[in-house]
């Protein structure tokens, strides 16, 4: 493995390629502090039409009104200082048709990410999320002919008011819970994507986020919709300057299947070790659809992030595949949320886990066979490894199960770097680090070969970083 | 709209007050370390509110539903025991009045002692905390009769002993204190039955097995429909000990279950099943917990259930293996088969793990009958009803295996009716 050869080198420039941040160049942005003034400033600045702003406003009200999550790493989430968060920051720069028109200091951090190259290589759009809005947007002719809509969400809710009044908070409503609802009044950014029927995007359309202000939290809205027949893979990767103070994180993502339409989302979150990555994802599968959620969670001090996927019409599939790394420090509370609401759906959730040093890797999963769904089959998988004496790992799996006529299957196994293992490649001459990195590797491979190739690269770079210092 | 989407408001429960008051007075009607217990117990209460749903072993099941009526619990009567020798163990137990002992030769020459909990020495909450939940708080408050039961140490019983406990509405806090002391093995068969007054009742059952000691431990839940019983179990095990425990419910009533092997000794080992098919309405809840504390420790948990008409189980079964238990092997596994489109079932396996040495797994599968193996089957003749009563009856079997002789027969007695009705139900 090529990824292998070069660990060493790979690792040295982490603060280079990653912990970097430009000095904050930022006019305009919204004082600290959540209330409902904010919430119309936000929306005046965007100029938005009344319906979005009077939304805004409603799930600002119900984020006053819903309760913290009572489960879940209580340390951590109720002692968010919801007034010590910037919600709105503009970006400095005006949004850019092309590369030349892209300021020069988000050049220079787009370029240490490696989005040019990336461009060069094999993307078909690239949607860069600065601060909170989006300042790059570039998408190839061809998609533009196909009829493919590639758009940050405030320049889609701009030219296809339509279509996103249409879908917009119909899976997640701002009631579903309090992020959801704190990301419903003050969203900014994220993709709008629209596939037409029967269209097959045939290469990946991808977008990178970043935070980059100080205690500046990100609200994205994502909205994906394949019409009738068609097909999208779309993906998104996360790195995030090294900074000193909690950073909240909280997206929406909202997609949207309809009749034997296919969508696959792919993250990578590889947020930096003070970020709090709340985020609620969630899919409708219509009859015949089926979406895939690829999930990897490197990053972040806590992350919560559950992909779900309502399998709303007869024959939809759902699939999460999730893999999480969890360091010192880091918590990775993900999991998936199958939930069967029509005849003969099938679903599948297959989460891998490894917790280092005192890490903790949770899965909270749910699996819900509502009554008149027959035929349902589900496959729920999860394995942890614990390479560490201190590292912690939980498995929360819950079953709901109201229909005769269903197949409803759960697994879970735990354990720890295999002695054997070890010995073997030690033996053939591969020194320890090494040898436990390949046998991570390993164990992420039915995740890392679902990635494009240029991502699954990163990934292995990312495990060997986070492997690093792991003998001893 | 949504703002005027309001939190769906559940009934709430009011928990009921306890005073100091309420309690039986130190010295005069309670041994001292009795009245610690409970004024131990008061504190561990006052912190606590009703569970609610958002806990998640509280999840498909309403605690308001379990607590007793405080108001109609009786004063505390003094237990009548009468004692006698007989062919076989049985210790009779009819809540807050009578305990009816017999013992035969064996036992009473190996020592075997019963006792009413208030002549026991101070063993209370050694192994239920108080603080483990609200029940158990209630429970070792208010707690008003109960039993303790002694195998002294080496004594190895070969006869087993019946324990049958009968509820009483008016006695709704019921206490079991059973203490295996080193070296030695026993076979208790419990039966918990509702009497004809029905009502809402509160056990806890505290086992105590000292190194070495083995108990295999089979429980019946045998409750009439209109009763709710709560039934908080905990078995501490110290070296070497070992707990083989079966719990199965064969009545309508509702129970929820709380079943825990704590490991709290080196190369303690816990073997926990559950089985119960479930009909018409029944309500069954078991919380399992298979507690690594120790190095070198084994447990493992199956369970079973077979859903019937509008039957609703639940299983939560906990792995938990502490930073110290290392070198542990910890297995689950829960089924549930569907054999009625009205019934419900939920599962939620949990395993939290504190050291990296440890093999670990657990398993939960829903489903209906398999169709090759009905089809087999009914291919050699067997109509459907008779395949299906066939399958359950294997399954029934399976969890059997390693019983001694007279539970399996008990537990194939037991379920007698229902695997007739099996055959012949129409669907």
């Amino acid at each position: 493995m090529s990824a292998q050869e070069n660990i060493h080198t790979v690792n040295a420039d982490y603060l280079e390629r990653y912990g970097f941040s430009d000095p904050e160049s930022l006019e305009g942005r919204a004082p600290k502090g959540l209330n409902r003034d904010v919430v119309k400033m936000i929306s005046d600045y965007k100029k938005e039409p009344d319906w979005m702003r009077e939304f805004r406003l409603r799930a600002y009200d119900s984020f006053l009104q819903k309760p913290m999550p009572k489960w879940g790493n209580q340390g951590i989430i109720t002692n968010i200082d919801f007034d010590d968060i910037y919600y709105y920051i503009p970006p400095g720069a005006e949004r850019g048709r092309n590369w030349d028109d892209v300021p020069e200091n988000i050049k220079r951090t787009f370029d240490k990410l490696g989005v040019p190259e990336a461009e060069r290589k094999f993307l078909a759009g690239v949607s860069a999320q600065y601060d909170s809005e989006v300042v790059y947007h570039s998408m190839k002719e061809e998609l533009e002919k196909q009829g493919v809509i590639f758009l940050d969400m405030d320049s889609g809710l701009r030219e296809h008011p339509d279509i996103v009044k249409k879908y917009f908070a119909s899976v997640i409503p701002p009631t579903d819970n309090k992020f959801a609802a704190l990301n419903s009044a003050v969203w900014s950014g994220g993709s709008f994507i629209y596939v037409p029927p029967n269209t097959h995007v045939e290469v990946p359309l991808q977008a990178y986020f970043r935070i980059n202000a100080k205690n500046m939290g990100q609200f994205e809205r994502t909205l994906i919709i394949a019409d009738e027949g068609s097909s999208v893979h779309y993906i998104e990767g996360c790195t995030a300057p090294v900074y000193t103070t909690d950073s909240l994180h909280s997206a929406v993502v909202e997609l949207v299947a309809l009749k034997d339409a296919k969508i696959r989302y792919s993250t990578i979150q590889n947020w930096s070790n003070n970020v709090l990555n709340l985020v609620t994802k969630r899919a409708v599968a219509h009859e015949g659809a089926s979406v895939e959620w690829v999930d990897g969670n490197i990053g972040s001090k806590l992350t919560m992030k559950f992909p779900c996927v309502i399998l709303k019409g007869e024959r939809a599939h759902g699939e999460v595949l999730s893999v999480a790394f969890a360091q010192d420090g880091q918590h990775q509370d993900t999991g998936a949320k199958m939930i069967h609401s029509a005849p003969n759906t099938t679903s599948r959730v297959v989460s891998k886990s490894i917790s280092k040093g005192k890490g903790r890797a949770s899965y909270r999963g749910l699996v819900r066979v509502n009554q008149g769904a027959t035929g349902c089959k589900t496959d729920v998988t999860c394995d942890a490894l614990l390479l560490d004496g201190a590292s912690r790992t939980d498995t929360y799996p819950t079953m709901e199960i109201v229909e005769q006529d269903a197949q409803v299957e759960h697994e879970a196994r735990v354990s720890k770097l295999a002695d054997e293992q070890l010995f073997y490649l030690e033996c053939r001459g591969i020194d320890p680090e090494k040898a436990k990195l390949m046998i991570v590797n390993g164990f992420f491979e039915p995740f890392t070969k679902e990635l494009p190739m240029e991502y699954a690269i990163e990934l292995n770079r990312l495990i060997a970083l986070e492997m690093e210092g792991s003998i001893g | 709209m949504a703002d005027t989407v309001k939190a769906t408001p559940r009934s709430k429960t009011v928990k009921p007050q306890l005073t100091r008051a309420q309690l039986p007075i130190p010295g005069k009607d309670d041994p001292l370390h009795i009245a610690r217990a409970r004024n131990e117990a008061l504190r561990s209460y006052d912190a606590m509110d009703v569970p609610t749903h958002v806990g998640h072993v509280w999840k498909r099941t309403s605690a308001g539903g379990f607590i007793p009526d405080i108001g109609s619990v009786a004063s505390r009567d003094s237990l009548m025991v009468s004692r006698a020798t007989g062919e076989h163990n049985s210790v009779q137990f009819l809540a807050g009045s009578d305990l009816f002992v017999t013992l035969n030769d064996e036992a009473q020459q190996k020592g075997v002692e019963v006792l009413a909990l208030t002549d026991s020495p101070a063993i209370i909450g050694k192994v239920v905390a108080p603080d483990r939940g609200f029940f158990e708080a209630m429970n070792q408050t208010l707690w008003t009769t109960g039993l303790y039961l002694r195998i002294p140490a080496g004594v190895q019983l070969e006869s087993p002993i019946n324990l049958g406990i009968v509820t009483h509405c008016s006695h709704p806090f019921v206490r079991l204190s059973i203490l295996l002391e080193p070296g030695a093995s026993a076979t208790l068969v419990e039966h918990v039955t509702s009497s004809s007054t029905t009502g809402r009742t509160v056990m806890v059952s505290e086992v105590s097995l000292g190194n070495g000691a083995s108990l295999n431990h089979a429980l019946i839940f045998s409750t009439s429909e209109a009763d709710t019983l709560h039934y908080s179990h905990g078995c501490a095990l110290e070296n070497g000990a070992g707990l083989n425990m079966l719990a199965t419910s064969t009545g309508s009533g509702r129970v929820k279950a709380d079943l825990s092997g704590e490991l709290i000794g080196e190369r303690a080992h816990s073997e926990i099943r559950t089985f119960g098919v479930l009909q018409d309405k029944t309500a069954l809840d078991f919380h399992t917990r298979q507690h690594h504390v120790a190095p070198r420790t084994l447990s493992d948990m199956k369970s079973r259930s077979v859903l019937l008409d509008r039957a609703n189980a639940t299983h939560t079964g906990l792995i938990r293996i502490e930073e110290a238990a290392r070198d542990s092997e910890a297995y689950q596994i829960s089924r549930n088969l569907m054999l009625s489109k009205t019934a419900q079932a939920t599962a939620i396996p949990e395993l939290e793990i504190e050291n990296n040495d440890v093999m670990c797994s657990h398993g939960a599968a829903t489903g209906t009958l398999d169709a090759m193996q009905m089809f087999y089957l009914q291919s050699r003749g067997l109509s459907k009803g008779a395949a299906t009563r066939l399958i359950v009856e294997g399954q029934l079997d399976e969890m059997l295996q390693g019983q001694p002789e007279h539970i399996r027969e008990l537990l194939w007695n037991a379920h007698a009716d229902v695997l007739a009705r099996l055959e012949t139900r129409e669907e």
